[in-house]
């Protein structure tokens, strides 16, 4: 059966606290721990960030935690403008990136900042992505033609066509939506997700890839696709603020068409 | 040591450190030919930080107006203030319609116009007629080519079924009699450590700008590469030359992409005046890198810059409407509105020349070969090294970057790299045994490091040598700042013995990894710092206000600097290549460069 | 423990080359469910008394014992697509899925049985 607790030991105890060293404009940070090496549950620790000397956004405030407070705090973070993809966490309920995260927004009150969901975690705040990119890489995602184009030009594409992609290759593979989807929690080993089906219908919707049957008919089955049940999360989450939702809809509108209808 | 640490072993024809879009273009080159590959990261591929690249990638298709590869290589040369190696260029230039092309057909989703056919913007410093026109030779996805194109070649990595390992620690390279042999890498994930033996090892592993207080290189800019050339006893090239993009977020540091000037974007000071006009007539805006970001440096001196501390510069672009902007520039909207709280479609972006690209970095033929000066020999090479993209000095872009020629040198030397290790390597050649020891220098300081007792935070060490950076190396430069700059960074780079590490676990221990980041970057700060001090002449992105003026006589060479066990640097030269590959072009000889 | 790949765990049983007719149909169905609910609802609503003497004669009539009829089986086929989905959705277990659906589908043909049996013995009795 689905599970709907989490088993006994990987329930959430009460951690450390670390108090601010100074400063009056406190926030307080709370953050999921859990090491592989202590065999212990895993906790939450609690940090009391100086507000008056840390950046605008979430990322800011756990770098400087990790920089000042305690440096075994661990998370993947890169680019700092939201294009790579890397700080993908649960910050106060909502998957999100946190380099793109204002603080602001929540208003002084406590801010609780967990791995993304439903995930297995390596450590903290970095979860294990792996079958997610083997996901990604099962449904081919290349440009897949038999015709051969001229050696020295490019395809051509119209601009309308070019259109057809807004929306879809802007995609980071964050695993903001794939996350946030009940649909994957349950089923994530046979459900490609929301990130993984936006990916696809990139490609569906290429107007230069000429293997849109073949992909279709791979992803026509009932775990891979229709374990969309609409719930919509992740157009809700994505933080650069594409629809999967949608595309899974196209892509299901192509099936039908494939079926005459 | 080699005993407290288990080390797996694996053969491959090439190892390939880095997954950007160099790394990437010569893993998938090298699988396609055959060769046994492993492409070793310490990010997903598509986390590296290509993918932040905006405005575009330059190549003379000549889609939006005639165009000329014999111009952009004018512009390059002339944009590298005559310390381009020219034989590079011509290949650069040359190669790169190819390789646009190329990428078309792997399914780049490039812009488009009218005709179908792939969008082009002008860039600062691209001209057509050598110097006359503007040119339109950057192709574009919108602003997100970088994105649209790393995330291109990973597909084609998947599609050719090269081996990755992704979230590996590139620690050492392993070096034998001079020669390459191989890479140690740690697994983040759990802990292990990894010993890759290849015939080839090429270096994709970027540039080093976080030694920078204020950057657009992203956290992993570390330059590990670099760094591990320099621990081989091997020379780094023309390490002075760091290129401030002019158009930082302020504050943020984030990119905002020249491609904004290229769609009809200008800058104003705090008097609401054009100010590009005075210092480049011509090109305006449009001037080449090094030139904007010291006039806007100047304009913010003189007391001109914008707000409340008068200490930045507006970026116009409300004038090209909402169209232009959700059509053309819809990336930069949002980073403007999310890092700078505004609305580009109402009001101009507060910017600041910002630390953006490494001109320097490891010595190479245009074949992506590791060179080094050994006796009279500039260009003997290290058997089995390779470096290629932003931790190569090629060297195509000299003294000074055009804007949309790194994408170019990511994918044109990927290229080259792939193809000149089919020639040299026969695949499933054995390998020889390494003499016993031959990690132990490596492994000792990972032990020696992980378990550092001492008494400076990892974070306050770097602060400090950022802010040495960002003070005694800047957009202007001056022998006494320089000097002062050299005395601070050997006192702060003396104290990497000294740091803390908390965390002692194997598994994601991102404490440690910063703190071997920090070595990587401390030698990379030291040896910028003196090779700027030793240069004593003004080129490109090097301007020093005590010797103003370009000396060809004296400087036109590269800088190779040295660094050794003791942290003591020194420098040797090589010439820069005053010649082409083929009679199809003309070498470009020096003279002023005006914009 | 597991030495399975990624690509295998990924692969698994590969695609099944069909879902779109259960999707089809889950919506087509409740498509239908709604006229003839509301047929049926409100020619209830309407009747004098909701006795089964009334029920019966307003069943005699060809045309409401047939919406019914429709209205009824719809209702079970679409209740067991639903179930179907429930059951795939939270039921891990190999040899648990196969026993509830099989008791899902076997009840529906129950249910349209009894439902067809139950109508046309009112509409011919």
């Amino acid at each position: 059966m689905a599970e709907f607790r989490l088993p006994k030991n990987s329930r959430v105890q009460k951690g450390k606290h670390h108090k601010a060293a100074s400063g009056t404009n406190l926030t307080t940070v709370k953050v999921y721990r859990w090491s592989p090496d202590d065999g212990e549950n895993p906790r939450t620790d609690t940090y009391e960030v100086d507000m008056d000397n840390c950046g605008p956004m979430v990322l800011d405030a756990l770098i400087k935690i990790k920089d000042e407070m305690d440096s075994t705090v661990t998370f993947r973070r890169s680019c700092r403008e939201g294009i790579c993809g890397s700080c993908a966490m649960n910050i106060n309920g909502t998957n999100t990136l946190a380099c793109t995260t204002s603080i602001k927004q929540f208003k002084g009150k406590e801010i609780a900042i967990y791995p993304l969901p439903h995930m297995e975690v390596i450590k903290d705040l970095v979860p294990d992505l792996t079958h997610f990119y083997a996901q990604y890489a099962s449904i081919k995602p290349w440009m897949q033609t038999d015709s051969v184009p001229l050696p020295d030009k490019e395809r051509l594409q119209s601009i309308e066509e070019r259109e057809q992609l807004d929306g879809l290759y802007e995609c980071i593979l964050c695993a903001c939506c794939q996350t946030s989807c009940p649909s994957y929690w349950w089923n994530g080993d046979r459900y490609l997700g929301p990130a993984v089906l936006l990916q696809s219908y990139r490609w569906l919707a290429d107007s230069r890839d000429e293997y849109t049957g073949e992909r279709l008919e791979d992803l026509e089955d009932p775990f891979k696709v229709y374990r969309c049940h609409t719930i919509m999360n992740c157009a809700n989450t994505c933080p650069k603020g594409l629809n999967p939702g949608k595309a899974i809809g196209e892509i299901k509108k192509m099936i039908a068409q494939r079926h005459a209808l | 040591m080699t005993k407290k640490y288990k080390i797996t072993e694996h053969k491959f024809d090439a190892i390939v450190v880095g997954a950007g879009g160099a790394g990437l273009r010569a893993t998938m080159g090298l699988a396609t030919k055959g060769l046994s590959t492993a492409c070793i990261t310490k990010v997903f591929p598509t986390r590296s930080h290509t993918v932040a690249a905006q405005g575009g990638m330059s190549a003379s298709l000549g889609n939006m107006g005639e165009d000329d590869w014999r111009w952009h290589m004018y512009d390059t040369i002339k944009g590298s203030d005559w310390l381009g190696d020219q034989d590079a260029i011509e290949y650069m230039c040359r190669e790169a319609v190819p390789s646009v092309v190329e990428l078309e057909h792997y399914g780049v989703p490039f812009s488009r116009t009218e005709e179908g056919k792939i969008y082009q913007r002008p860039f600062g410093g691209m001209t057509t007629n050598y110097g006359e026109g503007t040119a339109q030779r950057t192709c574009a996805a919108a602003d997100r080519t970088g994105h649209a194109i790393l995330h291109t070649l990973y597909q084609q990595s998947l599609k050719h079924d090269a081996s990755f390992f992704i979230e590996y620690f590139a620690i050492d390279l392993v070096m034998e009699e001079g020669e390459c042999k191989g890479v140690l890498a740690w697994n983040l994930a759990d802990g292990s450590l990894h010993l890759f033996r290849g015939h080839a090892v090429i270096l994709a592993t970027g540039g080093y700008g976080r030694a920078y207080f204020s950057c657009t290189s992203a956290h992993t800019c570390t330059g590990d590469g670099n760094a591990m050339v320099l621990r081989a006893g091997l020379p780094l090239q023309d390490m002075e030359f760091v290129q401030f993009h002019p158009t930082g977020i302020y504050g943020a540091g984030c990119l905002i992409t020249e491609g904004v000037r290229g769609e009809g974007g200008f800058l104003t000071n705090s008097k609401g005046e054009r100010f590009m006009e005075r210092y480049a007539p011509n090109a305006k805006d449009l001037a080449s890198r090094d030139v904007v970001s010291r006039s806007m440096t100047i304009e913010i001196r003189e007391g001109r810059g914008v707000g409340s501390e008068n200490d930045h510069i507006y970026l116009n672009l409300q004038h090209l409407g909402a169209d232009v902007i959700n059509k053309r520039l819809p990336g930069i909207a949002e980073s403007a509105e999310i890092f700078a709280g505004v609305d580009v479609a109402k009001e101009p972006i507060p910017v600041l020349p910002t630390v953006h690209y490494n001109m320097g970095g490891i010595p190479t033929n245009y074949h992506g070969e590791v060179v080094n000066k050994v006796g009279d020999d500039p260009d003997k090479v290290v058997p089995g090294l390779f470096a290629i993209g932003e931790a190569a000095c090629v060297s195509v872009h000299g003294a000074n970057r055009l804007g949309s020629n790194s994408l170019l040198d990511l994918i044109v030397f990927g290229r080259a790299v792939a193809d000149r290790c089919a020639e040299v390597i026969q695949p499933g050649t054995k390998h020889k045994e390494l003499t016993e020891g031959a990690l132990d220098k490596s492994l000792d300081n990972l032990d020696k490091t992980r378990h550092a007792q001492g008494d400076i935070k990892t974070a306050d060490l770097r602060l400090e040598m950022q802010k040495i950076m960002q003070n005694n190396a800047a957009v202007f430069r001056t022998g006494e700042v320089l000097e002062e700059g050299c005395e601070k960074i050997t006192a702060t780079a003396a104290k990497i013995g000294n740091v803390n590490v908390t965390d002692t676990s194997m598994v994601w221990n991102t404490d440690l990894v910063e703190t071997l980041e920090l070595q990587n970057l401390m030698i990379q700060a030291k040896v910028t710092m003196f090779s700027a001090e030793n240069r004593k002449e003004s080129r490109g992105a090097h301007a020093r206000e005590d010797y103003p003026e370009r000396d060809d006589d004296q400087w036109m060479k590269h800088t190779l600097a040295y660094i050794d066990d003791n942290g003591d640097v020194s420098f040797e030269y090589r010439p820069v290549h005053m010649y082409t590959l083929t009679d199809e072009c003309e070498v470009i000889p020096p003279k002023p460069r005006v914009y | 423990m597991s030495y399975q790949s990624d690509v295998a765990k990924v692969k698994g049983l590969g695609s099944a080359k069909h879902g779109f007719s259960h999707w089809w149909m889950q919506r087509m169905t409740a498509v239908l469910l709604v006229p003839t609910g509301l047929f049926v609802l409100i020619s209830l609503l309407r009747l004098d008394a909701l006795s089964a003497q009334s029920m019966v004669v307003w069943m005699q009539n060809p045309i409401h014992s047939i919406v019914l009829l429709l209205f009824t089986l719809t209702a079970s086929y679409h209740g067991a697509l639903g179930l179907q989905v429930v059951v795939e959705d939270y039921v891990s277990s190999h040899t648990w899925q196969l026993i509830l659906q099989y008791i899902i589908k076997l009840s529906m043909i129950l249910l349209m049985m009894v439902n067809t049996y139950a109508v046309s013995s009112v509409l011919f009795g």
